[in-house]
């Protein structure tokens, strides 16, 4: 018999499947991340790359050499960086906002849909991830054009008689963030209602709760989570968000991704480019960790 | 003919308060009414004209197999159903459109529904609040519970912190903090395991004793509606079968389905070939002669078909056919099931019918048991067995 333990090839070979999703990690994500540094503190030039010094691979001192942090100061002197930044923190936490008020109820009828239903309502609320993002966007423009199919709808009803002016507003960014978003923070929300016992709210309202009241102090509380989590998960895309302004915004939308945009394919000034990307980062790391923190220390607290 | 002394059904000394009878008092006014209730969901009716009288201060058991409808009737008197049709009144209200946050009346779930994002004092506490008590009686109040299902030092943990037996216990500190008319229990037992589950049933007895609330408890465990209950329901399909005390289910089952639902009974098929001194006769094919019944409250004609039903700790097994005994059966045995405290026979009858025996094992050494394959003889007291024409 046997009783030895696997051989240690074997134990070597168990041991480097925990180490490839590492090594997947390492080479495209913190290494691009560190180019991305690197880029943003180098200095603009007119040349291919279009950045000085290029990193040629024949020193590795090289890769550190040569750099400051200019461009991050002319972010801070310059305000229309502060302008964008905070118009795309306010228009993504508008967003957040609506998507919350409009995909609740959808989660929640979901929720206390037949459960025969359920799988045929998830499988609607993620149809339109089979046509291209920016086809569905582009749509909206046919919609919310001066000619387009609201104000002949509207027009036709007899309710305007002007057409409106939505298309290249913000507006028509919010209608876009809200229909392209909506699904992110439906599924979690249904996820989390879905798991709520409907014995706790009868119990609620047992225990003399109006449904308003029952609503408030059960439903809402179970789940925290999946508003935590699709709130989130809205309002990071939300923010550097490029597409939705660039393509239904006007001139006066000004939202951080879509400087940057500018400032990379327009100006071709890829370190400045880079220097907003690491500050919008930033920018959305500190809520996702201050988020893991607020949930390490609930679940810490129930133990 | 001599005067036939009242007989009394055994139990209802020892388990019933002997004292506690409103139901069998004409002047007393029920606390609770449900008058030819009906609920349907779609075609089917979970609830069929159903009227039943529950009085203050009463534990009060809805016995049935699952889907028989008891549950829909808790939930009716909860006010998470209305009826299709009837009336319910409580406390001489009628309930109809009563929203469940305006019944005197709360209830104890089957999960026991406990918020777990709240504590357990903050859990007993919520029905206070709702209706704006003051903090200080609130306090009061949630201590008072606490006490009283002793889970004082408890108080601040949270639902998922507890074992079963204390969540069980929280939810009915909850559910008895607003003081309701009535506590509504809706399989209250049925998640504990069977040590703590016979504990937890004298414990709630006495709650309710010593509050002197009314208790309606659902349950399709016979055996904890027996123990706990003054009166029982026996369910069926919507309808109410029966309602006496548990005493009287046993002893005196009004069907079959009672019989059967109730504890252990054996069925022997016959047919009435008429009365004698008070006896009913019945011929069944499990038996040679004809079977003597002493039941004054059958109605029954000569020759209608019965059910002739006894209960296994109501037989005797001889090895011998015992003389001169009336009702007797003969048979071998096909089964001993050892129990510690009873043995239990089952017994094949020549007509092929298998009738079970039990026999309490008094004292430790028997000199000759009687074994697996044995001839034996069965029998029975006349007034052993009762005749059951549904």
């Amino acid at each position: 018999m046997n009783v030895a333990g696997p051989s240690r090839g074997r134990r070597a070979a168990a041991a480097l499947v925990p180490a490839i999703p590492y090594l997947w990690l390492t080479l495209l994500f913190l290494v691009p991340l560190l180019i991305v540094i690197k880029i943003s503190l180098s200095d603009t030039a007119v040349a291919q790359p279009p950045y000085r010094p290029v990193f040629d691979g024949s020193r590795w001192s090289g890769f550190f050499s040569e750099l400051d942090f200019d461009n991050f100061a002319l972010l801070a002197a310059d305000e229309l960086y502060w302008v964008a930044t905070l118009s795309s923190l306010r228009i993504a936490l508008v967003s957040t906002v609506l998507l919350l008020i409009a995909g609740f109820p959808i989660a929640y009828a979901m929720a206390r849909a037949p459960v025969a239903w359920r799988p045929l309502l998830i499988a609607l609320i993620i149809l339109p991830f089979w046509t291209s993002f920016l086809i569905r966007i582009y749509a909206w423009v046919a919609i919310l054009k001066p000619e387009g199919f609201l104000n002949q709808a509207l027009m036709g009803l007899g309710l305007i008689t002007e057409p409106l002016q939505v298309l290249n507003t913000e507006t028509a960014v919010y209608v876009g963030i809200l229909y392209a978003y909506l699904p992110f923070m439906v599924l979690p929300l249904y996820a989390t209602l879905e798991k709520i016992d409907p014995a706790l709210v009868e119990a609620a309202l047992d225990l003399g709760s109006p449904p308003w009241r029952a609503f408030w102090a059960v439903t809402v509380p179970l789940s925290l989570p999946g508003i935590v989590a699709g709130s989130l998960l809205c309002f990071i895309p939300a923010v550097g968000e490029f597409v939705i302004p660039d393509l239904l915004g006007g001139s006066e939308t000004l939202m951080i991704g879509r400087q940057l945009w500018s400032e990379f394919f327009s100006n071709r000034d890829w370190p400045l480019a880079s220097a907003v990307a690491l500050v919008l980062l930033v920018l959305l790391v500190v809520p996702i960790v201050l988020y893991r923190e607020v949930e390490a220390r609930r679940v810490e607290a129930q133990r | 003919m001599p005067a036939v002394p009242p007989r009394h059904i055994s139990a209802s000394v020892g388990a019933v308060r002997r004292s506690f009878a409103p139901w069998a008092d004409p002047s007393a006014e029920p606390l609770i009414r449900f008058q030819g209730v009906i609920k349907r969901f779609g075609e089917a009716a979970a609830v069929d004209d159903l009227s039943l009288d529950i009085f203050e201060g009463e534990f009060f058991c809805l016995l049935g197999p699952s889907g028989c409808g008891k549950t829909t009737l808790l939930r009716m008197l909860a006010g998470f159903e209305e009826p299709s049709r009837g009336r319910i009144t409580l406390a001489g209200q009628d309930l109809a459109g009563v929203p469940p946050y305006r019944r005197p009346v709360n209830m104890m779930f089957q999960s026991y529904a406990l918020f777990p994002h709240m504590s357990v004092e903050r859990n007993i506490a919520f029905g206070l609040r709702q209706d704006r008590l003051p903090k200080a009686e609130t306090a009061a109040r949630v201590e008072e519970m606490l006490r009283l299902v002793q889970l004082e030092k408890l108080a601040k943990r949270y639902p998922d912190q507890l074992s079963g037996g204390q969540r069980q216990r929280v939810a009915l500190a909850r559910a008895l903090a607003k003081r309701p008319k009535v506590l509504l229990l809706d399989e209250p037992l049925a998640a504990l395991d069977k040590k703590l589950r016979e504990e937890t049933q004298f414990e709630l007895m006495e709650i309710q004793h010593g509050l002197g609330m009314t208790f309606l408890v659902v349950t399709h465990d016979q055996e904890e509606a027996m123990i706990m209950a003054d009166r029982i329901a026996v369910m069926d399909h919507g309808r109410i079968v029966q309602v006496a005390t548990p005493g009287e289910i046993y002893e005196q089952p009004r069907t079959r389905f009672v019989a059967e639902f109730v504890g252990d009974v054996n069925i022997l098929e016959g047919q009435v070939t008429g009365r004698e001194n008070g006896l009913w006769h019945v011929a069944s094919p499990s038996a040679q002669g004809e079977l003597a019944v002493d039941d004054p409250d059958a109605a029954l004609e000569a020759g209608q078909p019965v059910a002739l039903a006894v209960r296994p700790e109501k037989m005797a097994i001889h090895r011998e056919r015992p003389a001169g005994a009336p009702n007797v059966l003969e048979g071998e045995v096909w089964d001993i099931g050892y129990l510690g405290d009873w043995t239990v026979y089952r017994v094949k009858l020549g007509s092929g019918a298998i009738l079970r025996v039990t026999r309490a094992n008094a004292s430790r050494y028997v000199e000759a048991p009687i074994d697996w394959d044995e001839r034996v003889a069965l029998t029975f007291a006349p007034d052993a067995a009762i005749l059951l024409t549904r």
